[in-house]
């Protein structure tokens, strides 16, 4: 549950930078000091004093909330060949997240209070915090409901059959309400699968022209519908759409939020800063689910973000092996890494692209996801909250390199690619667990 | 791409013994007036595209006919001079030359495609051939299913080119293996 420390570390006092925090509305220099694993003052620069304390210079730099990512795949238990928690985590830190939410598709599938409490123990040598997010169903067989309140009580902050998504509408209405009673979301990976037998990539004519069988926008738009239409049947219902990439799906969830309803959703920096073209000629690493769309999704996503009907930013951090993925394209599994490469895509792509303040893109990686996932009192840098930070020099253009990478796996699209806004240190509840 | 150019080279060659037309004087015009029908499972065929691609450039007309199961409307998009008809005898009324391909039913995963009524509505068969005395070159690129896509009757009949079409295999390939092992081109060469 907590980062693998043994005693209480040294005071920290981050001295000399630029301190955002889109939860507070502050953006202004200021000095920060951190003691017993909390925020513990945040003055005008130069006025904290505390003796004996380690002095980190900021200068030139952000300093932010540690950076909160609700979707992401640890592969433990089961798959530890693709990733560990340990080295899931330490990715994490590397990209500034001193938070993340590990999907219940391990093996076996998390659906019981023991396995959401193994993956939160000390032993599994975390570098940040994990909230586990339990199956819907157990088996993620979308048969029989989990023990929501049992899995709650064991740390769970959410339900999903992530991977599997739930399509039958009774099964889904009981999930629905079920969480409702206890305050979970519900996580919807939402891709009506009976339309995407033997789908590989987007729908369209580059799908025709590569050979490949297309995923239509409808599969995953069509599940929204749906999950929308029984979540008017809930009191005090969550639906939370994981990863949503197509335009039609985005508009589904801006009518319900007018509608009053509580729908939420996430989009991944791979659907706002790539489309299908990435795949080139059968580039396994541009492979995911939901997969690359056209540039008008594309374009949607980017609209969503800045418009605010996206609340989040999340990777889906999605580690294979290198075995895994080098083979046949419509043979290869789903899914890349993204936590490494998240902070500088997202200013590429949202601040320098298209002129959203830094604050608001902060706000889609820390404050915004908390709530989301009502992640409390994680995303913020007001004293008494988490000593969870993150420093990162916003003018810095640095070139990601999947070989250095402390995920297990290199699956990524972004091998190579130049970014801008690079993670100097991260500490999480007070000790340093990235740093460069 | 999901292409397979050798096969659509050796299909060219085939096409233009059949026409009288020297491979040596080919040129962008070469086909012009010749219409040509690609009847099948196109969605899953590497054949199709390179044919559909390559024969165009030559000056001629691709027709590509099949049910929307097998054949999309995107279909038609990925180059110039092709069009779409769902009616098998409606594309061989304007065609010279087609082209039969078979289902993969290795791919079709999922998909449903009612045999009978395909057999019926795109069967190359010697009754419905008959009626396009017009349709001189019947081509495949095997394997074929016999009695599926096409009769053993019009598969070995007088205006079959599927024996042709594998012997012009060998020489196509011998050449384009040369072209590889060969020093390149100099720049201004012709190609």
């Amino acid at each position: 549950m907590s980062p693998a420390t043994t005693a209480s570390p040294k005071p920290i006092i981050i001295r000399g930078g630029r301190i955002i925090d889109p939860a507070t509305g502050l953006d202004a220099p200021r000095d920060l000091l951190l003691r017993d694993g909390k925020i513990a003052a945040i003055e005008s620069p130069g006025r904290i004093k505390a003796p004996g304390a380690e002095i980190i210079d900021a200068k030139g730099m952000i300093v932010a909330p540690g950076l909160i990512d609700i979707h992401i795949h640890l592969r433990e238990p089961g798959q530890g060949y693709k990733e560990t928690i340990a080295t899931g985590t330490a990715a994490a830190a590397a990209g500034g997240f001193t938070t993340v939410c590990a999907m219940p598709n391990t093996i076996p599938v998390n659906d019981t209070p023991e396995i959401t409490r193994w993956m939160q123990a000390p032993e599994r040598g975390a570098a940040v915090r994990v909230f586990p997010i339990a199956a819907a169903t157990r088996g993620s067989l979308g048969e029989a409901l989990t023990d929501y309140a049992a899995l709650k009580e064991a740390g769970a902050v959410a339900v999903t059959d992530d991977g599997k998504p739930i399509l039958g509408d009774s099964i889904m209405l009981e999930a629905l309400r079920a969480a409702a009673k206890l305050g979970l979301p519900v996580i919807q990976h939402a891709e009506d699968t009976r339309l995407t037998g033997g789908c590989s990539m987007n729908a369209g004519a580059l799908a025709f022209r590569l050979g490949l069988r297309g995923m239509p926008v409808e599969a995953e738009s069509g599940l929204v519908e749906r999950d929308i239409a029984l979540l008017k049947q809930v009191k005090n219902g969550h639906l939370h759409v994981a990863h949503l990439s197509t335009k039609k799906a985005l508009d589904a969830v801006r009518d319900a939020r007018k509608q009053g309803l509580h729908v939420t959703c996430e989009v991944t920096p791979h659907h706002f800063a790539l489309t299908e073209e990435r795949i080139g000629l059968y580039d396994t690493n541009a492979k995911m689910n939901p997969p690359l769309r056209a540039e008008s999704d594309r374009a949607a996503m980017i609209e969503g973000l800045l418009d605010g009907t996206i609340d989040a930013i999340a990777t889906d951090h999605a580690p294979h092996a290198a075995h895994e993925k080098e083979q046949e394209f419509d043979r290869a599994p789903n899914g890349i890494t993204g936590l490494e490469t998240a902070l500088g895509l997202a200013i590429q792509v949202l601040h320098i692209q298209h002129k959203m303040p830094l604050a608001k893109v902060l706000a889609l990686l820390t404050i915004r996801p908390a709530q989301t996932l009502a992640l409390k009192p994680q995303g913020t840098l007001a004293p008494g909250a988490p000593a969870d930070v993150v420093l990162f020099d916003p003018t810095e253009k640095w070139t990601f390199h999947a070989v250095d990478s402390r995920s297990k796996s290199k699956n990524t699209p972004f091998d190579g690619c130049e970014l801008q806004g690079r993670v100097r240190a991260t500490i999480s509840e007070g000790c340093v667990v990235f740093g460069q | 791409m999901a292409e397979h150019p050798s096969q659509a080279l050796l299909d060219l060659r085939t096409i233009l013994q059949f026409l009288g037309i020297r491979s040596s004087t080919v040129t962008e015009k070469s086909l012009r007036g010749v219409t040509l029908t690609i009847c099948g499972d196109i969605l899953h065929s590497r054949v199709a595209r390179s044919n559909a691609l390559l024969l165009p450039r030559l000056g001629a007309r691709v027709i590509l006919c099949g049910p929307p199961e097998l054949l999309p409307e995107v279909a038609a998009s990925i180059g110039p001079g092709l069009t779409i008809e769902r009616d098998f005898d409606i594309a061989l009324r304007q065609s010279q030359i087609i082209m039969m391909l078979r289902i993969q039913a290795e791919r079709l995963v999922g998909l449903h495609i009612d045999l009978d009524d395909y057999r019926i509505r795109y069967q190359a068969n010697a009754e419905r051939i008959s009626r396009h005395p017009h349709i001189g070159l019947i081509m495949h690129p095997g394997p074929i299913i016999r009695g599926m896509e096409i009769t053993a009757e019009v598969a070995d009949g007088p205006h079959s080119a599927i024996a042709r079409q594998v012997s012009n295999g060998v020489p196509i390939r011998m050449a384009l293996v040369a072209r590889a092992l060969s020093p390149a081109p100099k720049k201004g060469a012709p190609q």
